[in-house]
């Protein structure tokens, strides 16, 4: 590492009207996109350091992706995506896409090949074009709502996370047949608490390794916690490590794989966040930078040499307005 | 009397005119200056729907799309040109116009056990009967057979569920609990008590309870007799808590949800002549991932709902039946960093349908944040009057239990009378 990341001091900060749910650089780099619980999309020029706030969305942001062919994909609670065009100059949209008729929890992309998927709240899993958003193919609907989706390599699999009552679910479907290959229970991130007899939890984040190999699933380990990520070998639904925040309260909200290896993790609570480096099995922490609030979204540089962090900052429990944070990469 | 399991037309008028006993025939008469002419009127029944824990006004009655305060979903539009609800209650907002609809809630009680307690007694301080025990009592006629209030709901721990009860009234308009649809323990009779040793029983009781009364006070003895007469009702008729006397289609149209087959049990309890059914729908304390919690928990009460709506309606019960669906509170403006919404008292929202209550009526209304009511602001006790007025009770009334009165309501509190038919 060329710096501990626990020394690691912020190369820009950007306040944020809303708070902050996703963030993602455009494949030039240039560009940072950023949205949360309010109808704008955040859109920072980090050569200029410009922030503007562009409309399109009729509802909260809830996922950003980067795609190929320099686009940024952009989602929201009502179902829309909109694709960002950003190989000249400022973005503009390219398409714009009623995918669902619902919430959209999450996006992923496959840049081999050049599709990407969008999961929502009525377990309703679609697979498209990133060229011009056309349909590719629907998988049978699941039973609960899917809160993560992640394409495999591999194109041929895809990788949901459900809410399953108590027990959250990894499933991998077969695009092809809409088969589930395998399907693995994950009551480690699901809470209950007697006061409320409500359950609490859900896995919050979803991602898979570039070699598609791993995936891990991240929330919060029970009612107390700690916030966590599981990591699980795909060939098996084996659960190979656990990863556990120091801090006691809130949510891992993701997770990634840094191109050198190491996998990063993000969360955290109100008035505490982190962005958290592990060795590549996350057998042990390697550092961890701090952030002023919990954080709810990252995105590696394409070049991998910075990270951008959305967190949110507010009084008592109640996040008001969200925070951008440029952070030259440690490792 | 006769209790029908499956409805007929013929069992039905037999079962409305059990039902319409000499109160209601002399109210009916009284009303109606050709005696003769007018038909007979059937009870007046409540059914009310508690959403346990506290709906967000917001996600349900209230919303405010693109608000800070409102959160991710839309506003659809309803059954009443120009109104809107939330997307997460696509029947319902078909139904509207059926439904009276309050949006200036203000209790002012952040706290479940008070909460409970004050949304169901129109009160704070402690002591009072709970609406439904309260209409049992008032609505009372000397030939009843069933228990006068039955509460039926998930055999959860929640603590709060259970708070409130009959208080001075007594606890024979206790509600009789019904936990998961299952009948209340014990309504069949032990193989090793023949009819002989029961009745032997049963006479020594009744001698038992003759020599107390002369020598104490009647008033514990008459609630232990009522409450024994409800028993033995129960055990007689226990067939009305069997929903295998419902069609398949019936139980596909209420839902296979616990909620839905509550409000199915609570449908046959009321037809049976139960005159208050309590329905708890759990899992509305939604402090954290708050749009999750009212997704799924709308989905399930937005079709059942309605569907109690039509059957009440398609079997003539709406119009002697007020149903209510409030909860304890509502749910904060501001969301937490955890996705929920917390405890709200200050301006929240609730909704009434059937007897005597206007329909298509939207009352009240919030500031466009949602954070305060900017008309026509209600209090927990302008509820309980109205519920009682809408049932043809007049809620100045007075309890007379031994020597002392008490309001049947907060006199500080009055009926809403713009939402009464």
């Amino acid at each position: 590492m060329a710096t501990p990341p626990d020394q690691a001091k912020p190369t820009g900060e950007y306040t944020v009207a809303a708070p902050l749910l996703s963030c993602a650089f455009d494949a030039g780099g240039r560009f940072l996109f950023a949205g949360g619980r309010d109808r704008g999309l955040v859109i920072v020029d980090t050569s200029s350091g410009t922030q503007s706030v562009v409309p399109g969305h009729d509802s909260w942001i809830g996922s950003i992706v980067r795609a190929g062919d320099g686009l940024v994909l952009t989602s929201d609670y009502q179902g829309r995506v909109i694709a960002w065009d950003c190989r000249n100059g400022a973005p503009q949209p390219r398409w714009t896409l009623e995918a669902h008729p619902c919430t959209i929890h999450a996006l992923s992309v496959n840049l081999a090949r050049a599709t990407f998927a969008s999961a929502d709240r009525d377990g309703l899993v679609r697979v498209w074009r990133t060229a011009d958003g056309s349909p590719v193919g629907e998988l049978p609907r699941l039973e609960f709502p899917a809160y993560g989706v992640a394409l495999l390599p591999d194109g041929k699999q895809l990788v949901t996370a459900d809410r399953q009552p108590q027990k959250p679910r990894l499933q991998i479907h077969d695009l092809a047949s809409g088969k589930v290959l395998l399907s693995v229970d994950v009551p480690e991130l699901s809470g209950y608490r007697r006061v409320e007899d409500i359950e609490w939890g859900g896995i919050r984040g979803l991602t898979v390794s570039p070699d598609g190999s791993q995936i891990v699933a991240c929330g919060r380990n029970g009612y107390d916690g700690p916030a966590c990520a599981l990591l699980y070998e795909t060939g098996t639904g084996r659960l190979r490590q656990k990863l556990s925040s120091d801090l006691k309260g809130g949510f891992y909200y993701g997770a990634r794989f840094h191109p050198n290896g190491l996998l990063l993790t993000v969360g955290g609570d109100l008035g505490k966040g982190e962005l958290r480096f592990w060795n590549a099995d996350g057998a042990v922490s390697k550092g961890v930078i701090t952030i002023p609030g919990p954080a709810t979204a990252f995105d590696i540089h394409p070049d991998g040499t910075r990270f951008a962090v959305a967190s949110n900052v507010g009084k008592g429990s109640y996040p008001d307005s969200g925070l951008i944070t440029l952070h030259e990469s440690p490792v | 009397m006769k209790f029908t399991q499956t409805h007929r037309s013929d069992d039905w008028q037999t079962r409305r005119r059990w039902l319409t006993g000499a109160v209601g025939t002399v109210a009916a008469l009284g009303a109606a200056p050709l005696a003769g002419a007018a038909p007979l009127q059937p009870r007046k029944q409540l059914l009310l729907l508690f959403l346990s824990g506290g709906a967000s006004q917001f996600e349900t009655w209230d919303p405010k799309p693109g608000a800070k305060t409102g959160g991710p979903f839309r506003a659809i539009p309803t059954s009443i040109p120009g109104v809107r609800i939330g997307e997460l209650l696509p029947h319902t907002a078909k139904a509207l116009h059926r439904l009276t609809v309050v949006r200036s809630v203000v209790s002012n009680i952040a706290d479940h056990f008070q909460g409970h307690y004050a949304l169901q007694s129109g009160r704070i301080a402690p002591g009072y009967p709970v609406l439904g025990s309260a209409v049992a009592k008032l609505l009372e006629r000397p030939d009843d057979v069933l228990p006068g209030y039955v509460s039926i709901r998930r055999n959860g721990p929640k603590a709060y569920t259970d708070v409130g009860d009959a208080g001075f009234l007594g606890a024979k308009y206790d509600g009789v609990k019904v936990y998961d649809n299952l009948p209340p323990q014990n309504l069949v009779r032990p193989a090793g008590i023949t009819t002989p040793l029961a009745e032997s029983v049963e006479r020594r009781r009744r001698a038992a309870d003759a020599r107390f009364r002369e020598r104490h006070d009647n008033r514990p003895i008459e609630s232990y007799e009522a409450t024994y007469q409800q028993a033995a009702a129960l055990m007689k008729h226990r067939e009305i808590f069997d929903l295998a006397g419902e069609s398949s289609a019936m139980h596909d149209r209420y839902g296979r949800h616990e909620f839905g087959q509550h409000c199915l049990q609570a449908r046959r309890l009321l037809e049976a002549g139960v005159t208050c059914v309590k329905v708890t729908h759990f899992d509305w304390d939604a402090h954290q991932d708050n749009f999750y919690w009212h997704q799924m928990r709308c989905a399930e009460f937005d079709r059942t709902f309605v569907t109690l709506l039509d059957d009440l309606e398609q079997r003539g019960m709406l119009e002697h039946t007020l149903v209510v669906v409030t909860g304890e509170m509502g749910r904060t403006p501001q969301i937490n960093n955890l996705g929920g919404r917390d405890h709200w008292g200050r301006a929240w929202s609730m909704a009434m349908a059937g007897a005597g209550v206007k329909p298509g009526v939207i009352h009240g209304a919030t500031n466009d944040l949602g954070t305060e009511v900017t008309e026509d602001p209600v209090t927990h006790g302008d509820l309980f009057h109205t519920y009682l007025r809408a049932l043809g009770i007049d809620s100045r009334m007075e309890y007379t239990i031994g020597d002392q009165t008490n309001p049947v309501a907060d006199p500080a509190a009055k009926p809403i009378e713009a939402l009464l038919a």
